[in-house]
């Protein structure tokens, strides 16, 4: 309950931004931006990295057999990236993802520049829905690490989540030349889960999904418009969910 | 070494009968055959045949001590076509067979089983693909949905090496060209099928099923009759397991390292020739930091192959 608490107050946090930028129509209700966001990886052409990512994480997750859970570290020659994991372990935590909305955000403030607070905006959003997301999943499946048993938090892989929000946030933005580059780093993140061990391959696959799903869909919902709605409604004894489609 | 002679007599005569059969010339205005993932237009088709020589090392280790080893050598032919569908459609087979194929095998002391050497020939695999081009903004930049499905309806037998059970492969293509220059790749998920392969000895390897997620990133250099091209991939894997009735063998997690270096050329507006040679490495591994328990498979593939394309 208390993480369901959290993931309200960060989704609820991640609309601050909204205030201050200029984008046109804002909505009635900050529970209907926040449907409309959790809504776009299924109502918007980001739907089809969802339907791909999720066919490739089962194809990932169809073949895995004989899993014994062993309490260790993988042997040195079972490392692509040898000792370096660490690195895609510490920069993975979502500091890019904070570094860059801070950044924007500061800019666009000095600047008066809309596309700078529109990109920090972006960033916010879809890192806050990732990390949602991500979290509401890991404390419903509990998966065991592969290396780590005692450790119920590895489906989906967070790393992998935020890493690919924030490339394909900065692709988004910033073209696919600074986004190639992105995707350079948030691959070597994801692959780092698995070289030391705290995720399995559908784990990453997964998170690589949620994160880039939620990025493009966010962005179609602030760069193309929103032909439709999601919305909270208070009922008795609890909350209905609307939706709405203009045409 | 009578035989190998013998194969390359043949190979380079067909080779030449291939070369001298085109009229050789050369035009700027040629369809963009290099391109990696080309579209067949609705009413046309390609023919392609290839030709080139095949290693496969395998290796199995046990606590860092080298337990088993398996060696593949052989010549392939590979013979296919694609045709445009229509609606930036296309479908494509092709079909491979092998010859003066060698199988050499060397099992750990502890199995007390007999080295062999196997000589094999036949049909191997074959390949259909489906290849979906999609809408980009700008005409430098190409996307593409690809699936392809690997396998053969015989049963697996080590004396004639016939694939055993089926792939399938989903990809992601994408590529963008800037004057000369073509960066592409692809994402890329598949499942290798389980294997049920009888064994010279009558015994039945079983290899489960697993899969593979990776991407490839590759560089062309394109000039009027003639292109470049250096390619890499990077895939992690799902756990690689084999057992017979006389050996058990499991991993946990695995990773594979690959490049192609590729040359072709416009023997035609047409018809291309290509000569490309790939390399690639497989290891898999038990999680476990002792070497006492470490278990290690290694597979090393290596292949020089030359082409000829056709369009029509």
């Amino acid at each position: 309950m208390a993480v369901l608490k959290y993931i309200l107050f960060l989704l609820i946090c991640c609309q601050s931004l909204r205030a201050s930028e200029p984008l046109p129509a804002p909505g009635p209700s900050y529970l209907r931006d926040i449907g409309d966001d959790l809504a776009a990886p299924f109502l918007t052409p980001a739907k089809w990295i969802l339907i791909g990512g999720s066919l490739t994480t089962g194809m990932m997750y169809i073949t895995r057999k004989n899993i014994v859970y062993r309490k260790r570290e993988s042997f040195h020659e079972a490392k692509p990236l040898g000792n370096t994991g660490f690195i895609g372990d510490y920069i993975g935590y979502g500091f890019l993802n904070v570094l860059y909305a801070s950044y924007f955000f500061w800019d666009g403030k000095k600047n008066h520049d809309a596309d700078s607070l529109r990109a920090a905006e972006h960033m916010f959003r879809a890192s806050s829905y990732t990390l949602a997301t991500t979290l509401a999943l890991k404390y419903s499946i509990y998966e065991k690490r592969p290396g780590y048993p005692d450790d119920h938090r590895s489906f989906p892989s967070g790393h992998a989540a935020s890493s690919f929000a924030f490339a394909s946030v900065v692709a988004a933005q910033q073209g696919w030349v600074w986004g190639g580059l992105a995707h350079g780093l948030a691959s070597f993140i994801a692959i780092s889960r698995e070289n030391d061990d705290f995720h399995y391959l559908h784990d990453i696959t997964a998170g690589i999904t949620i994160g880039a799903s939620l990025a493009w869909g966010v962005y179609y919902n602030l760069e193309k418009g929103k032909p439709y709605w999601l919305t909270l409604i208070p009922v008795k004894n609890g909350a209905g969910l609307a939706m709405g489609y203009d045409f | 070494m009578l035989k190998t002679l013998v194969l390359e007599d043949q190979s380079i005569k067909l080779f030449l009968l291939l070369f001298f059969s085109l009229p050789l010339y050369a035009s700027d205005a040629h369809p963009d055959l290099a391109h990696p993932f080309f579209l067949v237009e609705d009413n046309h088709s390609v023919v392609y045949m290839k030709a080139g020589h095949y290693r496969e090392k395998q290796e199995f280790e046990k606590a860092k001590v080298r337990q088993d080893i398996f060696e593949n050598d052989h010549y392939f032919y590979k013979l296919g076509a694609a045709v445009g569908l229509g609606e930036k459609k296309q479908l494509e087979m092709n079909i491979e067979v092998n010859d003066y194929g060698k199988l050499y095998k060397e099992y750990s002391p502890s199995l007390n089983l007999p080295s062999q050497h196997i000589s094999y020939r036949g049909f191997h695999a074959m390949e259909l693909m489906f290849l979906q081009h999609l809408e980009t903004d700008s005409d430098q930049d190409s996307l593409a949905f690809h699936i392809k499905l690997k396998g053969s309806p015989l049963r697996g037998r080590e004396i004639n090496n016939t694939y055993q059970g089926f792939d399938l492969a989903l990809s992601l293509l994408w590529a963008h060209q800037h004057g000369p220059w073509r960066i592409h790749g692809k994402v890329n998920s598949e499942i290798i099928g389980k294997k049920e392969i009888i064994q010279q000895t009558g015994e039945l390897e079983i290899i489960d099923a697993y899969s593979q997620f990776g991407t490839l990133l590759g560089l062309q250099w394109l000039q009027d009759i003639y292109w470049l091209e250096v390619n890499g991939l990077f895939y992690l894997t799902t756990d690689y397991n084999s057992r017979s009735p006389s050996y058990n063998r499991l991993t946990d997690k695995g990773f594979a390292v690959g490049g192609k270096i590729l040359a072709g050329y416009y023997l035609t507006p047409k018809t291309t020739l290509t000569l490309e040679h790939v390399k690639k490495g497989a290891q898999f591994n038990l999680i476990t930091e002792s070497t006492s328990d470490a278990n290690e498979f290694e597979i090393e593939v290596q292949y020089t192959q030359l082409g000829v394309t056709w369009l029509f």
